[in-house]
């Protein structure tokens, strides 16, 4: 069975070499390079790491371009953070392209799953936005989100698993879908409904294929 | 020593598809494009060289609600006894549920998929290829009603080297793109 690697760009592999790398290091999960960036709130501030990743902090948004492209079909978005608040809320996305976000009213529905030691719930919300995850603040927590045909010509699913620290360890899943028919570079994330900030590390991995 | 990639997709041997008007096709890379399939085999994805694989999907059903489910097979024969269990967890709007179904003749291997929109899972596939029994769990997305949270988790109990595996929605047929990818051990 071959190994496939379908990205010339070294750099995005995170590997430290300095021309296309050897098959054998390639495969089906690849660190993708923002082509830019972009963060908003008081003393914020956000950079793309050596190896693609971004660090961000104080961010009330933070935008990331060019992380989908015609390559991938899925990708995956794995993050850790905190929130700068005395209590949390919801960590959102939108979907952009060209540096502009679609925040189409009712065109993000989210559905999410909570597990709190015997509490076990879950609502439907349908925004303008799409839910991550449930942040409180102050604890570290992280989360990885699987986003199926972002750039495709064609309605976006998403789902994340994540682990809150709160009362030492927590449950809280969204699964959603946002009914556009866009092809979508990028994504914004942040509390978009609320006026918390963030801090934290992000990675877009393309699901090679 | 240089870290090393610890996803590799793998292209299967070859892969068989049925169903009225279906087609498949290996794509360059190794991942596999299907439409309107009742069944979408893929053969020669497991082997020794990993214990564990992911597989990753991007597809929408036929019909208003089918379950994505799956058989393991070996030489191009599915293993079709009763031999498989599952356990689902569904969070539709406030309704969260589960159920455990046993001696089953497949497993749920992704989330519901409904005829619009767009559907998508990753699961994982625990030893496979050992001849020891596979364990499987699923963490799906579906757009029914918009949004539904679907995972699965199961577990198949013969002692048999798999190397391929059939998916099947439980009715109607299926459209989209899967790919396999290996975990480095």
């Amino acid at each position: 069975m071959p190994l496939v690697g379908t990205k010339a760009n070294a750099g995005a592999f995170g590997l430290g070499w300095s021309s296309a790398p050897p098959a054998e290091v390639l495969g089906g999960m690849v660190l993708m390079t923002p082509t830019s960036i972009a963060s908003t709130g008081t003393g914020n501030s956000s950079s793309i790491n050596a190896n693609g990743s971004v660090t961000f902090s104080s961010c009330a948004t933070l935008s990331l371009n060019g992380v989908f492209t015609s390559e991938y079909d899925n990708y995956m978005v794995v993050i850790r953070l905190t929130v700068a608040s005395a209590s949390g809320d919801n960590i959102s996305f939108r979907l952009r392209a060209s540096g502009t976000d679609n925040s189409t009213a009712s065109s993000y529905v989210s559905q999410y799953l909570y597990a709190g030691s015997t509490t076990v719930i879950g609502a439907r919300q349908t925004l303008s936005y799409g839910q991550l995850t449930y942040a409180y603040a102050g604890t570290e927590m992280g989360f990885s989100t699987n986003l199926y045909g972002p750039y495709l010509t064609q309605p976006t699913a998403f789902r994340t698993v994540a682990v809150s620290n709160d009362a030492s360890a927590l449950v809280y899943d969204y699964a959603g879908t946002h009914n556009q028919s866009t092809a979508y570079d990028g994504i914004t994330i942040g509390n978009i409904g609320g006026s918390r900030t963030i801090s934290g590390l992000v990675s877009v991995y393309g699901l090679g294929g | 020593m240089p870290n090393k990639n610890g996803l590799h997709l793998i292209t299967p041997t070859s892969i068989a598809s049925t169903g009225t008007g279906n087609s498949s096709s290996i794509n360059t890379n190794g991942s596999v494009t299907f439409s309107t399939c009742a069944t979408l085999s893929l053969n020669g994805v497991f082997s020794a060289d990993y214990d564990n694989y992911m597989v990753v999907c991007r597809c929408n059903g036929s019909t208003t609600a089918a379950g994505v489910n799956a058989r393991f097979r070996v030489s191009g024969t599915d293993a079709s006894g009763s031999n498989y269990t599952w356990q689902y967890l569904y969070a539709g709007s406030t309704t969260v549920e589960g159920a455990r179904e046993s001696s089953q003749t497949s497993l749920r291997f992704g989330p519901r998929i409904i005829n619009n929109l767009r559907d998508g899972f990753i699961t994982n596939v625990y030893g496979p290829y050992l001849a020891q029994p596979t364990a499987v769990r699923g963490v799906g997305v579906c757009s029914e009603s918009g949004a539904v949270l679907q995972d699965a988790a199961g577990t198949h109990s013969l002692s048999t080297s798999y190397d391929g595996v059939t998916l099947l929605p439980t009715s109607g047929t299926f459209t989209g793109r899967v790919a396999v990818y290996g975990m480095r051990n």
